[in-house]
């Protein structure tokens, strides 16, 4: 009798334990959306050009009443801030969610801690199309303002599109996917190498400025379409959560006995996490790594179930691309360091700390 | 007995390699049909089948009368559970996460508060409890597989298949994890197909014991009509003595000097 009791006792506990868990979960992830958006302000104001969280405040409150509530701020200020820092902070946190969230659903289709969008060739696929673009496009003429990014598209797409053929002659297999797209990452990198060995030294310096992706320059129109990729993905991918759990936790047999279409899950997974990746590195360049740590971290601070991590890992991938992005434009200012070199820097050595402390149940 | 699942002659192959050849037997409610053979008989393919995860080559497989291809996946899930040998180990995650995908093919996008209440039920019939919020990584071989079991339990069908669900199990726990599914089985009056090695404990939980060979059926029936020391030898090749020990069969295999 006492021991039912104390049974009783104990499963209570474990069911209000996992609901509690479940509630901090949720505030953690609000908190630390309040604490990026904080982050990206302070951010935004910090420069050669100082400027001061109120008038930053002010310029957003005009532009987001169409001009009903005027700023009566610095006209000069206001301008950086609007087509500089701006569109840069903000594709920079847009540009870590996406990457970090295509990590998330890579790692989790394939069951792979080491896996990231570029790990299906995406990234040098894209590079590829960045490259010929670069040698025989029209340049920067208004018509040319697009045809690098969507040439880059394009190839990151394709290359997609051959992984997923690939694999689905093979039953979708997530061991598929990761050979497949490792093989195609290869053959662009060489291709990229031939096509920079016959470039002149002045579109040799634009490839090799693309492959250390870059946040200069991103104008308001690059990070509306990137907003718009990850708005429409996050909660496709959401509503998914939790078969994604099931696929990572049980494996494939298991969760086809749980009812989940394995394959379809891989088929919308490797089609959002390419879209927004192609998307970004389309627009900023090359960005390694953000899609491998971000997860990572995320999954260290909120645990693997997807409901939680797949917007947790977005904001994790958001700060990451911030603080880099920022390092990047003031440790040597005025000289701005692409945010792509200072990822790898801070990236390579939390990479490592992570596959030297973590349990076994990663890289075993 | 009513049959459950009807298996009728089922045939499968990989490229030209025949590994199931015209198998039909009925599992039937209530009871416990345990599935013996050497390595590469078929016991795998054959659950996988029953599983509807592998179509078979020719034949059909009937749940209820209906064919298991035909069914939905998440139809499929609310009837038949299935405990692999071993799970593969990728991210952390606990005890109690793991149990609850079991309420999977039940629940919309999140678990409501009944699907929380099967886990803990389940949690304490496997003396799982203390270990609800440990993570799988942090668990022995043997914790692992009871929590399979238990994530198949949670599941709530009327047909459990599990392969080798006491391979990694010490002598206690295999009699308790057994003695826990047969009790399910009676309560429930569900059915269970398990791909058991160790000849012993087949015999002493299963209602009824297919032997199969070469992916053939070579006996089917209760444990005495079936493992004989005849049957034995042809299949696996060695002589056995079998011996009853306080009424539990024991099966002795030895070479000739």
């Amino acid at each position: 009798m006492t021991s039912n009791m104390q049974a009783a006792h104990t499963a209570a506990t474990n069911a209000e334990s996992y609901r509690r868990a479940g509630r901090i979960k949720v505030l953690v992830i609000a908190a630390s959306f309040v604490g990026l958006l904080l982050l990206a302000g302070s951010v935004a104001i910090t420069g050669i050009s100082e400027t001061s969280l109120g008038t930053l405040f002010a310029v957003v409150v005009e532009k987001l009443t169409f001009g009903a509530v005027a700023a009566s701020v610095d006209q000069q200020q206001a301008r950086v801030l609007l087509h500089l820092r701006l569109p840069r902070v903000v594709m920079a946190m847009i540009a870590g969610a996406s990457l970090s969230f295509a990590g998330v659903l890579m790692q989790a289709i394939t069951r792979n801690p080491l896996v990231s969008p570029y790990t299906i060739g995406v990234s040098s696929a894209a590079a590829f199309g960045a490259s010929i673009a670069i040698m025989f496009g029209v340049g920067f003429s208004a018509a040319g303002l697009y045809f690098v990014p969507l040439t880059a598209f394009l190839f990151a797409f394709g290359c997609a599109i051959l992984v997923f053929s690939m694999a689905w002659l093979r039953g979708m297999g997530g061991q598929t996917m990761i050979l497949t797209g490792i093989a195609l990452m290869y053959l662009f990198s060489a291709m990229t190498a031939a096509v920079q060995f016959v470039a002149t030294q002045e579109q040799l310096a634009r490839v090799v400025h693309w492959t250390f992706g870059s946040l200069n320059g991103i104008r308001w129109d690059a990070v509306g379409v990137a907003a718009i990729a990850m708005a429409v993905a996050l909660p496709l991918a959401q509503l998914k959560a939790w078969q994604f759990n099931a696929l990572t936790t049980a494996g494939d047999d298991v969760a086809r006995s749980l009812g989940i279409d394995v394959a379809v899950l891989r088929g919308l997974a490797v089609f959002l996490s390419v879209t927004v990746s192609a998307v970004v590195i389309s627009f900023t360049g090359v960005i390694g790594f953000v899609g491998l740590i971000g997860p990572h971290v995320a999954r260290l601070l909120i645990g693997a179930d997807h409901r939680y991590l797949l917007p947790f890992s977005c904001i994790c991938g958001a700060v990451l691309l911030l603080l880099a992005d920022t390092l990047g434009r003031i440790a040597f200012s005025p000289t701005v360091i692409p945010v792509g070199i200072v990822v790898a820097f801070v990236g390579v050595p939390v990479f490592l700390h992570l596959v030297l402390s973590r349990r076994s149940e990663y890289f075993s | 007995m009513t049959p459950c699942l009807d298996i009728q002659s089922v045939c499968f192959g990989y490229k030209t390699r025949p590994v199931l050849r015209d198998l039909s037997f009925t599992l039937d409610k209530g009871h416990i049909l345990g599935l013996v053979g050497p390595n590469g008989a078929g016991k795998s393919t054959l659950v996988r089948i029953v599983l509807g995860l592998l179509a078979p080559g020719s034949g059909r497989v009937l749940l209820d009368g209906q064919d298991l291809r035909g069914m939905t996946p998440k139809a499929r899930a609310r009837r038949i559970a299935y405990v692999p040998q071993s799970a593969p180990l990728s991210f952390p995650s606990t005890v109690f996460e793991t149990c609850l995908l079991g309420r999977t093919p039940h629940m919309g996008s999140k678990p409501a508060p009944r699907d929380l209440q099967v886990v803990e039920n389940i949690l304490t019939r496997l003396r799982l409890e203390d270990f609800a919020f440990r993570l799988l990584s942090e668990l022995s071989g043997g914790e692992r597989q009871r929590v399979m079991l238990a994530r198949a339990l949670v599941q709530e069908t009327d047909i459990l298949v599990l392969d080798e669900p006491t391979s990694a199990l010490d002598i206690g726990n295999q009699l308790f994890t057994l003695r826990v599914l047969s009790e399910v089985v009676r309560e429930r009056g569900a059915t269970a197909l398990v791909a058991i090695h160790d000849l012993s404990l087949a015999a002493r939980f299963a209602d009824r014991l297919l032997l199969l060979n070469k992916g053939q059926v070579e006996a089917h029936g209760e444990w005495s009509s079936t493992l004989t020391e005849a049957s034995l030898r042809d299949v696996y090749g060695v002589n056995v003595e079998i011996g009853m020990v306080r009424d539990i069969p024991m099966f002795a295999p030895y070479e000739n000097r």
